[in-house]
C-alpha cells in the first residue's frame, strides 16, 4: 500500500517540479522571480489547442509551434521590451512587472476570442484516448508520462547547461552582475536574452505537457499551479534544479499520503491537502530562510559605479517639505472635493466614492509598510479580510456596532501582521515577499471557509453602523463617514511620517545595515511596520465590507492581494495621495470600461498590465510623477511670464 | 502626550462607542413605487457574470431571457407594455463589483425588477432584497436568494448544499448499489455538498466508505482515492465538482480499470462539456432540475425555449434565463395593470406550481423561499454512446423530502 501510494505520487509530484523549474530557472538565469511563468504556460497551451484543435494540425507541428515558436517569442519580447532594463532594478520592480504580465498576457490572449464559448478540451500528447501502460490498473497513461520524462529531461539539462557550458557559466555571471560579466568580455545582452528564450521555452513546455492534465485551458488553473509550485522552488534555494525536483516529489507525494492515510471526513485533513505547498513554503522560509536570504543580498557588486538616482525619483514623500501645511492644505482640498461630490454625484456615483474611500484606507496600508518602511507584502488583502469579517460577525452575534468592529478589525488584524513579522525577522525582500504570500493562500484556504470567519463564497453580511440618533444607512451620510475615517487615517500616516518611528522606518528602507549602525533596532521597526500596515488594513477592510454590505471569502484573495500591490505601486505607494488614486482608479476604471455596453470590460487588464509597466520608469509612483510635471510646467510658464 | 490626554482620548472613544449601533437595512423610500414603468414600458435589468474565468458559463443567461421578452412583446407585451432590457451588467466574476453592478440598476438604470441574475458570485441578494425590489434569477448561490419575499430563484430560492438530497440515494437503491464514495473540491460549496450527500446516503443506510472534499480545483491527483474506492468495493461514486474535476475523477476510475463503478454527477448536464469529454461522461448519471432536452416534446415551454434560443446558447444558464423571464411575466400579468413593485411581488408569491409551461417541476412560492418544500423532483438521465439518455421515470421522479426509509424512495404523485 505504502509503495503503491508514493510511486502514484510521483507523476503530480512532476507536474510541481517542472513548474518549479521553470521558477528556477527564470530566476537563475534573468535574476526575475516569474509569476507571470503560469500566464506564459496558459498561452502556449492556447496556441497548442487553437493549432490542434481548431486548425487540425498534427500534435507535433503543434506542439512545435507553441514550445519553440511561441517561447522564443514571447522569451524575445519579454527581454528586449522589458527586462533588460530592469537586471539591475530591485525585488519590488521585477515582481510588480512580473505581477502585471501575469494579468495581462492571458487577458491578451482572450481578446483573440479564445477560450470564449466553448469548453475547450486540450489533446492528448500521445494517442487519444490516452493508452495506459501495463493494461487496466496502471498507475500511468501517456500524457502522464511525457510529463515524467521532461522533467527528468529538463532537470538534467539545465544542470548540465549550468554545469558544464561556457553559457551557462556566462548566464551565471550576468545575473550576478552584467556589467562585471561585460568587463570580461561577455555580451550581457545576447546572454540575457538567452536566458528569456530558455526559461520561455521551459514555460511553453509546460504548457503543452500540463494542458492535457486539465480539463480545458484556463489561465487560472496555471496561475493556481504556479502559487504550489513555489515551494518546490524554494526548496531548491531557487537555484538547485535536483532539490526543486525533490520538492515538487514531496508535495505529489505528500498529498497522496494524507488522502491515504488521513480520516478523510475531517476538517483538518480537508485543509491540510490543498494547503500543503503553502505549510511547507511557511516551513522551509522560516527554517532556511535567513541562509536563503543571505545568498543574493550582496546584489551587483558594481552597483556603485550608477550615479545615484535624481532627487526627482528618489524624493515624492508629501509633507517632506511643506511639512503639515501640506497635509492641512490636502485636507481641505479633501474636504472641498466630498462637498461638491456631496451636491453633484448621483447615488450611485456616491457609493462608488464611498468604495474608493475605503479602499484607499487599505492602500494606506502599503503606503506605511513598502512606501516608508520598505518592506514587501502580498497579504494585505487577506489581513484587509480578516478586518472585515470579524466586523460583520460581531456585528450579527454579538450586535456590536460596526464603528467599534472597525477598532476590532484593526486590532485583530494587527496581531496577524505581528504573526506575519515572524518571518521578516529571519528573511528579507523576494523571501520575505514569498512568505507573507504563503501566509496570505493558508488564511484564503483555510481562514476565510469556517462559518464563522468568512463563511467561504456564500460569505456574511456587514451592516452599517448608527451613531447616536444618526444613521449611516444610506448613501450620502456613509460617504461621509468614510471619507472621515480615510482622513483620520492619512492624518495618522502622515504623522507617522514625521515621528520618531516614521524616520527609523525610513532609514531601515534606505539602509537596514546603516540603520543599524546608528542604533536602531531594526527588528524592532519591521514588526512595528508589519503590525500597523496589517491594522490599517483590517481597518480598511472592516470599512470596505460595510461599504458592499456583504463581503465572502472571494473578495479577500490571495489574487487581490498581487492585483492590489501592483495598483499602488503604479499610482505611488509612497503617498496617501498614490493610496487614493488607487482605490479611485480599481473602482472607476471598470465602471468606465462597462458603460460601453460592456465590450471593453476585458480591457481592463491590458490597462493594468501596461500601467504596471510605467512602474519601471516611476518608481514614485504616477500621482507625484504627475504632480510634478504639471508643477514644471507651471513653472516654465512663471518664467515665460 | 501625557497619560491624561491618552485617558481623555480612551474617554472620548468609549462615549463615541456607546452611543454606536448598526442601522437596520432600510428600503426605498423615494415615493415612486413602480419606477421604469410607463403606459406602454417597463424597464429591466440583468446582472451576469459575462467576463471572468468562468463567464462563458454565465453570460448566455442574458439570451435566454431577452428571448423570451422578445416573444412576449411580438405578441403585444402585457398589459399593453412593452418588456424593454435597457441594461446587461457584468458582475466580472467579482463579487465587489456584482454589488455595485447591482446598486447600479436600481440607482442608474432605475429598473422596475431585476431580470435576470446570473453569476456565481452573486452577492447583492440582501441589498436587491431590503429595496424591496423583484428579482429573478440562476439559483447557485446559497442564502443569496433567501434574503427576502422578493428574490425569486428560477426553481425556488431556497439552497443549502450541505442539506439532506434525496435524488443521491435514490439513485443508489435504483441501482442496487450499497457502498457508495463522495469527492468534491476543497472549496466551502463544494465540500458542503459532500457532507450533505454523505449524510444523505447514511440516512438510508447506505455505507459511505470514502468522503475527499480536499481536491484542489485545477489539477490534482486522485489516485490514493481511487485506490480506496478499489479496496472498498464502491459501487457508485458521487461527485460535487464541476465537468472540468469530474471528468478527471472518471479518467483516474477508467485508468484503474474501475469501469463498472457507477458515476453520479451533481453538474455537467451540458452538450459541450460532453461533446468534450466523451469517453469520460460514457455511463455517468445526471439529475437535470427540468426536463431533459432530449424530452423536449413532452415540454410546450422548452419545445417554445428551444425555437426562440439559437443553438449555440441552449444550456443551463440561457435556460435559467428564460425561466426567469417566464416567472416575471407570469407576475406581471397577475399583478394587473396598475403596476407597483409590492404588486407584482405579491402576485408571483400567490403562485403554487410554476413550471413555466413545463419545463420545471412545480415551484410552490409558498415555501419555496426559505425551505427545500415538500417534494425533491428531478429528471434523470444517463450518457450512453455519446447521448443523454432519459431514464427512470419520466419527465420527472419525485420523492417527499421527508422520506426516511428505502422504501420511501420511489417516484410519488405531487399533489
Amino acid at each position: 500500500m505504502l509503495a503503491h501510494t508514493i510511486v502514484a505520487g510521483i507523476p503530480f509530484g512532476c507536474v510541481y517540479a517542472l513548474v518549479g523549474l521553470g521558477l528556477v530557472i527564470t530566476y537563475r538565469a534573468a535574476g526575475v522571480f516569474n509569476f507571470a511563468f503560469g500566464a506564459q504556460a496558459y498561452l502556449s497551451a492556447a496556441v497548442f489547442y487553437s493549432t490542434v484543435h481548431t486548425a487540425r494540425w498534427p500534435v507535433w507541428a503543434g506542439g512545435l509551434v507553441a514550445i519553440v515558436v511561441s517561447g522564443v517569442g514571447v522569451g524575445l519580447v519579454l527581454d528586449r521590451g522589458l527586462f533588460r532594463y530592469l537586471r539591475s532594478a530591485s525585488v519590488m520592480v521585477k515582481l510588480v512587472v512580473s505581477l502585471g504580465l501575469l494579468v495581462a498576457i492571458p487577458a491578451v490572449v482572450q481578446s483573440t476570442g479564445f477560450g470564449s464559448g466553448t469548453k475547450l478540451a486540450p489533446p492528448d500528447l500521445g494517442p487519444t484516448p490516452a493508452v495506459l501502460l501495463g493494461g487496466p490498473g496502471a498507475l500511468l497513461d501517456t500524457n502522464q508520462l511525457a510529463v515524467i520524462v521532461a522533467t527528468v529531461v529538463i532537470a538534467g539539462g539545465l544542470s548540465g547547461l549550468f554545469r558544464w557550458t561556457n553559457f551557462g557559466l556566462r548566464l551565471r555571471a550576468v545575473v550576478e552582475s552584467p556589467r562585471l560579466a561585460q568587463l570580461a568580455g561577455v555580451n550581457a545582452e545576447a546572454v540575457g536574452s538567452g536566458a528569456w528564450v530558455v526559461s520561455s521555452i521551459i514555460a511553453g513546455l509546460a504548457g503543452v505537457l500540463l494542458a492535457p492534465l486539465y480539463g480545458e485551458v484556463q489561465a487560472m488553473d496555471f496561475d493556481t499551479l504556479v502559487v504550489a509550485a513555489i515551494a518546490a522552488a524554494v526548496v531548491g534555494g531557487l537555484s538547485s534544479f535536483s532539490l526543486t525536483v525533490a520538492g515538487g516529489l514531496l508535495l505529489g507525494i505528500g498529498q497522496d499520503l494524507i488522502t491515504a492515510y488521513l480520516p478523510l471526513g475531517s476538517t483538518f485533513t480537508q485543509s491540510l491537502r490543498p494547503s500543503l505547498p503553502f505549510i511547507l513554503l511557511v516551513l522551509v522560509l522560516v527554517v532556511a530562510g535567513p541562509r536563503l536570504s543571505q545568498r543574493r543580498t550582496g546584489g551587483d557588486p558594481m552597483a556603485g559605479v550608477d550615479p545615484p538616482p535624481d532627487m526627482a525619483t528618489r524624493g515624492g514623500a508629501e509633507g517632506s517639505a511643506g511639512g503639515w501645511r501640506q497635509v492641512g492644505l490636502g485636507l481641505l482640498a479633501g474636504a472641498a472635493v466630498v462637498g461638491v461630490g456631496l451636491v453633484v454625484l448621483p447615488q450611485y456615483w456616491l457609493f462608488l466614492a464611498s468604495e474608493c474611500a475605503a479602499l484607499a484606507v487599505v492602500y494606506c496600508s502599503f503606503t506605511v509598510l513598502t512606501g516608508m518602511g520598505g518592506q514587501l507584502s502580498l497579504c494585505q488583502a487577506e489581513l484587509a479580510g480578516v478586518g472585515a469579517f470579524a466586523a460583520g460577525q460581531l456585528a450579527i452575534h454579538d450586535n456590536l456596532s460596526v464603528i467599534a468592529g472597525l477598532a476590532v478589525g484593526f486590532g485583530l488584524a494587527l496581531v496577524l501582521g505581528l504573526v506575519v513579522a515572524i518571518p521578516a525577522l529571519r528573511v528579507s525582500g523576494l523571501y520575505l515577499a514569498l512568505a507573507t504570500f504563503a501566509f496570505g493562500l493558508l488564511i484564503d484556504n483555510i481562514g476565510f471557509s469556517p462559518s464563522w470567519s468568512g463563511n467561504g463564497t456564500s460569505g456574511i453580511l456587514v451592516p452599517r453602523p448608527l451613531i447616536g440618533p444618526v444613521s449611516f444607512n444610506a448613501t450620502r451620510p456613509f460617504f461621509v463617514l468614510t471619507v472621515v475615517v480615510l482622513a483620520i487615517v492619512a492624518t495618522g500616516v502622515a504623522w507617522l511620517r514625521h515621528s520618531t518611528a516614521g524616520q527609523y522606518l525610513g532609514a531601515v528602507r534606505g539602509s537596514e545595515l546603516a540603520a543599524a549602525s546608528v542604533g536602531i533596532n531594526v527588528r524592532r521597526v519591521k514588526v512595528v511596520a508589519f503590525g500597523l500596515a496589517a491594522g490599517i488594513a483590517g481597518l480598511g477592510g472592516a470599512l470596505y465590507g460595510s461599504t458592499l454590505g456583504a463581503v465572502s471569502a472571494s473578495n479577500f484573495t490571495f489574487y487581490q492581494s498581487l492585483f492590489w500591490l501592483v495598483i499602488v505601486a503604479i499610482t505611488g505607494v509612497r503617498t496617501v495621495g498614490g493610496a487614493v488614486a488607487a482605490g479611485v482608479a480599481v473602482v472607476v476604471v471598470p465602471q468606465l470600461l462597462s458603460l460601453e455596453g460592456g465590450g471593453l470590460a476585458s480591457l481592463g487588464a491590458v490597462i493594468f498590465g501596461f500601467g504596471a509597466l510605467t512602474y519601471i520608469r516611476h518608481p514614485e509612483g504616477l500621482v507625484v510623477w504627475l504632480h510634478r510635471r504639471s508643477m514644471d510646467v507651471l513653472q516654465r510658464r512663471r518664467r515665460a511670464a | 502626550m501625557g497619560r491624561s490626554r491618552y485617558l481623555a482620548w480612551v474617554a472620548a472613544l468609549a462615549v463615541v462607542a456607546a452611543s454606536c449601533g448598526n442601522a437596520p437595512p432600510s428600503g426605498f423610500s423615494s415615493g415612486v413605487s413602480a419606477p421604469g414603468v410607463t403606459a406602454t414600458t417597463i424597464k429591466v435589468g440583468g446582472l451576469a457574470a459575462v467576463t471572468g474565468p468562468l463567464g462563458n458559463q454565465y453570460s448566455p443567461a442574458f439570451a435566454g431571457a431577452k428571448a423570451y421578452f422578445d416573444m412576449v412583446n411580438a405578441a403585444g407585451g402585457v398589459h399593453g407594455r412593452q418588456i424593454e432590457m435597457v441594461a446587461e451588467l457584468d458582475d466580472q466574476t467579482d463579487p465587489a463589483t456584482d454589488v455595485s453592478q447591482a446598486r447600479a440598476l436600481v440607482q442608474s438604470y432605475k429598473v422596475f425588477a431585476v431580470v435576470p441574475v446570473a453569476s456565481p458570485v452573486f452577492s447583492a441578494g440582501s441589498y436587491l432584497a431590503a429595496q424591496g425590489m423583484p428579482t429573478f434569477g440562476y439559483n447557485i448561490n446559497p442564502a443569496q436568494w433567501e434574503a427576502g419575499p422578493s428574490m425569486f430563484g428560477q426553481d425556488g430560492s431556497y439552497l443549502d448544499p450541505s442539506g439532506l438530497d434525496v435524488a443521491g440515494p435514490f439513485l443508489a437503491k435504483q441501482l442496487r448499489i450499497s457502498t457508495v464514495a463522495v469527492l468534491s473540491y476543497a472549496i466551502p460549496q463544494s465540500a458542503q455538498c459532500a457532507a450533505g450527500q454523505a449524510a444523505s446516503f447514511r440516512r438510508f443506510g447506505f455505507d459511505v466508505a470514502l468522503v475527499d472534499s480536499s481536491l484542489p480545483i485545477g489539477v490534482f491527483d486522485v489516485s490514493a482515492d481511487i485506490a480506496r474506492i478499489a479496496a472498498a468495493h464502491v459501487g457508485l461514486v458521487v461527485m460535487c465538482m464541476d465537468p472540468t474535476g469530474d471528468q478527471a475523477v472518471s479518467s483516474a476510475l477508467h485508468r484503474a480499470g474501475l469501469t463498472s463503478v457507477a458515476q453520479y454527477w451533481l453538474d455537467g448536464y451540458d452538450q459541450s462539456s460532453l461533446a468534450s469529454f466523451r469517453s469520460q461522461y460514457e455511463g455517468v448519471y445526471l439529475s437535470p432540475s427540468y426536463v431533459p432536452f432530449q424530452e423536449a416534446l413532452a415540454s410546450p415551454g422548452l419545445r417554445q425555449y428551444l425555437s426562440q434560443v439559437s443553438g449555440a446558447q441552449v444550456g443551463e444558464a440561457s435556460l435559467a434565463g428564460w425561466i426567469s423571464a417566464a416567472m416575471f411575466v407570469r407576475g406581471l400579468k397577475l399583478a394587473g395593470r396598475d403596476l407597483t413593485r409590492a404588486k407584482l411581488v405579491a402576485a408571483v408569491n400567490s403562485l403554487t406550481s410554476f413550471t413555466a409551461d413545463g419545463i420545471e417541476p412545480p415551484v410552490n412560492w409558498h415555501e419555496d423561499h426559505t425551505g427545500p418544500g415538500t417534494y425533491n423532483c428531478s429528471a434523470w438521465v444517463q450518457v450512453r454512446k455519446g447521448a443523454f439518455v432519459p431514464v427512470f421515470h419520466q419527465p420527472f421522479v419525485c420523492i417527499r423530502n421527508d422520506a426516511s426509509t428505502l422504501a420511501q424512495l420511489a417516484n410519488q404523485p405531487v399533489t
